[in-house]
């Protein structure tokens, strides 16, 4: 309680210390690697249009990792604070809707029968997107999409397209080298990704930051549940769908840079109401950050503990993400409130 | 009449229903609705605040058709607090009563004086500013009930619907709430709240409507001698003791 107050007095040092926080971790990650690139020379690559084998490193390789690494912490936390208000649920994660189930069914598909011809990330995206519509769409079948009827589609519908995805796989010829490259993704990593993809995905990633700040607002009163939500002014059932749309996409877009990195928007939200309280003008954008520096760290660890092998990010981000969580739910029983 | 319910319906499911219910209340007035579980005290509240909409019929407030009102425009003029709130996050009360000024904010705008006076306001009406930075789960019933009107009055409502407010308080903060809502009475707002208390309603009301399976029994100045028959009948209770004050 006593955080709260002193950040509440002292904003501008919570969005200073984010911000050295991320640029720290950023810089780290662009340094740290199979090779290791002094700061100095970091620097030189971004002012100089220098032609050394650094800078190459740096621009083509390391640079697209990290930003892509921030779009993908960043979106997860910011999914997981929205889908955890709009679900009235603290146990709620940006996959629990169907994302990762629909994922992973897209993934394998591509994998299975259409190598080379639609790239996994696509697909894969496509069947989260896909996934989270028909969830909506049968909760909406029920009269109006209230939180318990999301979580139940979403349960039923994760559960049948889980079945699905083991036929795919079993019926997939080569099997045994597909189901790996199946499982790798699944894991979750950070894929390297070309410039022009990136920035097409950060544009996109930059629209709906800038529409989830704007409606965070709301997500207070749709946690106030539907009747006193609509008392409010609120037309539960449009903003509801705006949100939803929004947490979807960004959890999209994280699946389709890295597959399905896990815990990161279930945990981030929760540290950060531990910092800041729960009002969500502020936890939309302090997830944000907080998310983009979890995932950053994950991945250097991912990278570094078993040099030269990488383990896939997925992997830390529950690591670390899990026995955090059980923390939490063990405090819950000393009083602490989500 | 400031609101006019025009024969409204509503079926909840096959076994309830509200069906052809009028009733009027004046500017000012504050009326506690009565009747027994499952009478449709909740329902008629709900349809009151417009949460939930009539299939037939009509609700007039203040000349205007309610249901034609756009909601934020609505959520200007009613505030409704329902029986029971299950939080997920642990709000401050100062945050819990600033978003009962949502209808007055659009997503550009910051809280500005006017807002912080009507939030302020409201904590002092409802008795709770020294609770100001508290967080919702760690205060008492009564105190959580008291926040939860805060949120309503600092919507600065004329009309002001409750669902069995004090169902879950003490004989002391029940009628220390009770007086609370008596003086937001005296500041002209009008009051419509849903009750199981009868002694307490009978206190405090200056009319009670007793329903019973979705219909009006009655609507009663709380003296009338009618009124106490009809209670006995539709509780099915014959020891009027529990009725009236002694």
């Amino acid at each position: 309680m006593k955080l709260h107050q002193f950040i509440e007095r002292h904003t501008w040092l919570l969005w200073f210390t984010l911000l050295l926080c991320l640029l720290i971790v950023f810089l780290l990650s662009i340094a740290i690697g199979p090779v290791n690139i002094s700061l100095s020379n970091i620097v030189h690559a971004f002012l100089a249009s220098s032609k050394s084998v650094d800078s190459t490193i740096i621009l083509s390789i390391r640079l697209p990792v990290a930003v892509a690494g921030i779009i993908v912490g960043a979106g997860l936390g910011v999914s997981g604070a929205i889908f955890q208000a709009i679900l009235r649920n603290p146990l709620a994660d940006p996959y629990i809707l169907g994302i990762s189930a629909g994922a992973a069914l897209g993934a394998s598909i591509a994998q299975a029968f259409l190598l080379s011809s639609i790239p996994v990330s696509l697909s894969a995206f496509v069947g989260a997107i896909a996934a989270m519509t028909m969830v909506y769409l049968l909760s909406l079948s029920s009269g109006s999409s209230t939180p318990l009827y999301l979580i139940l589609a979403g349960v039923a519908i994760s559960a049948m397209l889980g079945s699905i995805m083991s036929f795919v796989m079993l019926m997939s010829n080569a099997m045994q080298i597909r189901i790996y490259s199946i499982m790798l993704w699944l894991m979750g990593g950070i894929k390297e990704t070309g410039w022009h993809e990136l920035i097409f995905v950060g544009a996109t990633f930059i629209v709906l930051i800038v529409f989830a700040i704007f409606t965070a607002p709301y997500l207070d009163i749709l946690s106030f549940g539907d009747e006193k939500a609509s008392s409010l002014g609120v037309s539960v059932e449009r903003t509801r769908l705006l949100s939803m749309t929004i947490a979807a996409l960004l959890a999209g877009i994280a699946v389709y840079l890295s597959g399905l990195v896990g815990f990161v928007g279930l945990v981030v939200p929760h540290i950060t109401r531990l910092i800041i309280g729960p009002s969500h003008k502020r936890l939309v954008m302090v997830s944000l950050f907080i998310g983009a520096i979890f995932l950053l760290i994950s991945d250097l660890i991912a990278r570094t503990v078993l040099k030269p092998v990488e383990v896939p990010v997925g992997v830390i981000t529950s690591l670390i993400g899990a026995p955090f969580f059980l923390y939490l739910l063990l405090r819950t029983y000393k009083g602490y409130r989500f | 009449m400031y609101l006019t319910i025009n024969s409204i319906s509503f079926a909840l499911n096959s076994t309830f229903k509200i069906n052809g219910l009028s009733l009027e209340v004046d500017k000012g007035e504050m009326i506690g609705i009565i009747g027994p579980n499952g009478s449709g005290k909740t329902t008629l509240l709900k349809l009151i605040a417009g949460v939930i909409k009539p299939h037939s019929g009509t609700i007039v407030l203040d000349n205007r058709d309610m249901h034609r009102l756009k909601q934020r425009a609505l959520a200007r003029i009613r505030a409704y607090v329902p029986e029971a709130i299950d939080l997920p996050f642990d709000y401050t009360v100062y945050e819990m009563t600033a978003l009962g000024r949502h209808p007055y904010t659009t997503i550009f705008s910051k809280h500005d004086e006017k807002d912080k006076i009507a939030i302020n306001n409201a904590l002092e009406l409802t008795d709770i500013k020294q609770l100001s930075h508290r967080r919702f789960f760690t205060l008492s019933m009564g105190e959580k009930q008291r926040a939860l009107l805060a949120m309503a009055i600092a919507q600065e409502p004329e009309l002001l619907l409750l669902d069995e407010p004090i169902s879950h308080l003490d004989i002391g903060h029940q009628l220390g709430f009770m007086n609370t809502l008596k003086s937001l009475h005296r500041n002209g707002i009008t009051i419509i709240s849903a009750m199981h208390e009868l002694p307490i309603a009978m206190e405090f009301f200056e009319r009670l409507c007793l329903l019973d399976n979705g219909c009006i029994v009655t609507v009663q100045h709380p003296e009338s001698k009618e009124l106490v028959k009809s209670i006995k009948q539709t509780f099915h209770i014959s020891d009027e003791r529990f009725i009236v004050r002694p």
